[in-house]
């Protein structure tokens, strides 16, 4: 990556309060997300996993510009999107779209399509009412859907077809990011397939960047350019997907890896990781791995590991930082 | 592996009457169900798949829906003709089913261990305390962290993944000879499916059999010893998982595996099945899957083939025996 990078997410904390009593006084914090540093550059595809609860849709929403954090910085092309005048705010947001997993869900089940596709050009004062028709048509025909879809409405298409609708809609306003949040995750495998190759298409031909949060570790590793790893609102590991995928380090990412099976790989191997993600709200100490941890130590309970970067392979575990804990941040050859 | 099937599905037939006309959802399908084997049935959604599953135990809405014919040979008996009394013993006890979505088949208005606790009185002579006991202990085999808890616990209080685990531990929990499986593990995280897939083996590992209705084909290369591949309310192939992947018979088979991102060389484009399966109101005369078929021929438009066996494997394809003839690895990649 050269220059800024088009997203840049910088030590990123999101917390929600917790409110208790019948004044509703602030009683504590949930942090969702905790120190979070993230960049996506422009023409890239960085894909997010992690369990659900782990903090993935609370980064997408501070990313989209809904939800500020409570510490730390976003950047779009080096500008800061929470210290924005109100104009300044629009035009970021125009910039940054998203695609919702639930294509029942996120349409307006009362608006024909070629309005939920042009609703934000209009809003936007990008498009005159009299050219909306001839937009929308341009638009249903980049996500391959024909012009007969104009005057429909949402409930007379399939899932992978209202995906692409949301697909247009995001196109619509000419971003420059888009999130995917669980975009292609309840398709069924040959709609799924479409949607992806529909997605990738129009990376290349808009030289789009896409946030791709997923559970569904084969569609990143197909998709994605780097891979970071969530678990309890931190990033574990990050790094070039096929290093991650090929070479999985953090004792999280092996198990997410091993836990899912792959058609025509090895059956059985791994023993499933046990329980759940534990609770936000009363997060473990240390590592808050370690209750989970196959390989966990004395010192994982008690303090948070740094991040060790090697070759911009980095890992928050223990097992690594007390290898060579001198060179921290520095490439271990 | 026993050679008796426990369940033998004769011509079974399924149709519902709707809006704008008969349609056939389930249509002469037969198989057969081994002790101790996982069968995989997979294929797309509105395929027929889990309107089979639920007609085995006739929990298919009457009307509209309709078996129009076909037997269900389980222990002898003929479970689409026996007196709903008989069957009602056997759902649960014998045959227990798991649903994709469990806010549905767990009552709202009940604590989880009365749930858990009347199931087993419904079906044995148990005291409630022993009763109860059980319960918790199943709780705690599925992986629910507190299961003393939350025994106490109303299905809203616990999480979706929590929800289908409980469910989960209530089909088996009367040690069923068979299992239903209809997307066990759809909704949830691959680490909880890992759980999930764990006891399914563990319970296949007692001969318990296992009917596991998935679109997820590295769930089925995992588990399953057979699978079969529904298409337009019909099976198109049937056979050992291994000689399946290797080599499908069936072009919709082998269109499914292609369209898979798991076995896809990541930056390239997945191949996709063009076309939409057709509408069940009015199959086409031939080969129902003729429209998106790569290798579709003239034939196939007026010929409806018949599922035709090639050893342990079967298909319903014009060019089976010339595609199952092709040295394996020709067909795929």
């Amino acid at each position: 990556m050269s220059g800024a990078p088009l997203l840049d997410i910088h030590d990123v904390h999101v917390w929600f309060p917790i409110r208790r009593g019948v004044f509703s006084r602030v009683r504590g914090h949930v942090r969702a997300v905790q120190g979070v540093s993230l960049q996506v550059g422009a023409g890239e595809v960085v894909g997010l996993v992690g369990e659900s609860g782990c903090g993935k849709s609370t980064l997408a929403r501070a990313v989209m510009m809904l939800q500020p954090p409570a510490q730390g910085v976003i950047r779009l092309e080096g500008r800061d999107v929470y210290a924005q005048s109100a104009t300044g705010i629009r035009e970021l947001r125009r910039q940054v779209q998203i695609v919702f997993q639930d294509p029942y869900a996120s349409l307006n089940p009362r608006l024909p399509v070629y309005q939920i596709i042009t609703e934000g050009l209009i809003a936007y004062g990008m498009l005159r009412e009299n050219e909306q028709e001839e937009r929308a048509r341009a638009l249903l025909h980049d996500v391959g859907l024909g012009a007969d879809a104009l005057y429909r409405y949402p409930h007379e298409f399939s899932g992978g077809q209202r995906q692409r609708i949301s697909i247009a809609r995001a196109l619509s306003m000419r971003p420059k990011l888009i999130v995917c949040d669980e975009a292609v995750s309840a398709l069924d495998v040959s709609i799924q397939a479409q949607v992806i190759n529909l997605l990738m298409e129009l990376k290349a031909k808009y030289g789009l960047s896409y946030l791709f949060i997923s559970h569904d570790l084969s569609v990143v590793k197909f998709m994605a350019d780097r891979v970071a790893v969530m678990y309890l609102g931190r990033i574990v590991e990050e790094g070039r997907c096929r290093d991650v995928m090929a070479n999985p380090r953090h004792p999280y990412t092996q198990a997410l890896l091993a836990a899912a099976p792959v058609a025509g790989g090895p059956r059985g191997v791994a023993p499933p990781l046990s329980g759940e993600l534990p609770s936000v709200t009363h997060p473990p100490s240390g590592c808050p791995f370690h209750t989970r941890c196959p390989k966990a130590m004395p010192v994982c309970r008690e303090r948070y590991p740094d991040t060790i970067d090697q070759h911009g392979h980095q890992t928050a575990c223990h097992l690594f930082a007390s290898a060579d804990r001198a060179t921290t941040g520095v490439a271990i050859p | 592996m026993s050679t008796t099937p426990l369940l033998k599905v004769e011509d079974l037939s399924v149709s519902f009457r709707t809006d704008n006309g008969l349609v056939r959802a389930v249509d002469r399908v037969s198989f057969e169900v081994f002790p101790g084997e996982v069968l995989g049935v997979v294929g797309e959604s509105g395929c027929g798949k889990s309107v089979t599953a639920m007609s085995l135990l006739r929990l298919i809405p009457q009307p509209p829906g309709r078996i129009d014919e076909g037997r269900a040979w389980f222990a002898g008996r003929d479970l689409l003709a026996m007196p709903v009394e008989e069957l009602r013993a056997i759902r649960g006890r014998d045959i227990s089913m798991i649903f994709q979505e469990p806010m549905t088949a767990l009552s709202p208005l009940h604590r989880i261990g009365r749930q858990l606790v009347e199931t087993q009185q419904f079906h044995r002579q148990v005291d409630r305390a022993t009763a109860w006991r059980i319960g918790e202990e199943w709780l705690r085999k599925v992986g629910i962290p507190d299961a003393s808890e939350r025994m106490y616990a109303y299905p809203y209080e616990l999480s979706g993944g929590m929800r289908q685990r409980v469910m989960i531990a209530m089909a088996l929990m009367l040690e069923p000879k068979l299992i239903i499986a209809d997307e066990p593990t759809t909704a949830l995280d691959v680490t909880i499916q890992a759980q999930i897939l764990a006891l399914l083996r563990e319970m296949k590992n007692r001969d318990t059999a296992v009917m596991l209705i998935t679109h997820n084909l590295g769930v089925v290369w995992e588990m399953c010893t057979r699978m079969m591949v529904m298409y337009a309310s019909e099976i198109v192939e049937s056979g050992p998982v291994d000689q399946v992947f290797a080599r499908p018979g069936h072009p919709y088979t082998e269109a499914l595996l292609r369209a898979n991102p798991a076995l896809a060389e990541p930056g390239g484009t997945l191949d996709t099945i063009p076309g939409q399966v057709p509408s069940p109101l009015g199959y086409p005369v031939g080969c129902r899957f003729r429209e998106r078929c790569a290798y579709a021929r003239e034939e196939c438009a007026t010929r409806h083939p018949e599922l035709e066996g090639f050893g342990h494997q079967s298909v319903r394809c014009v060019l089976a025996r010339q595609r199952l003839a092709a040295p394996s690895g020709e067909i795929m990649r």
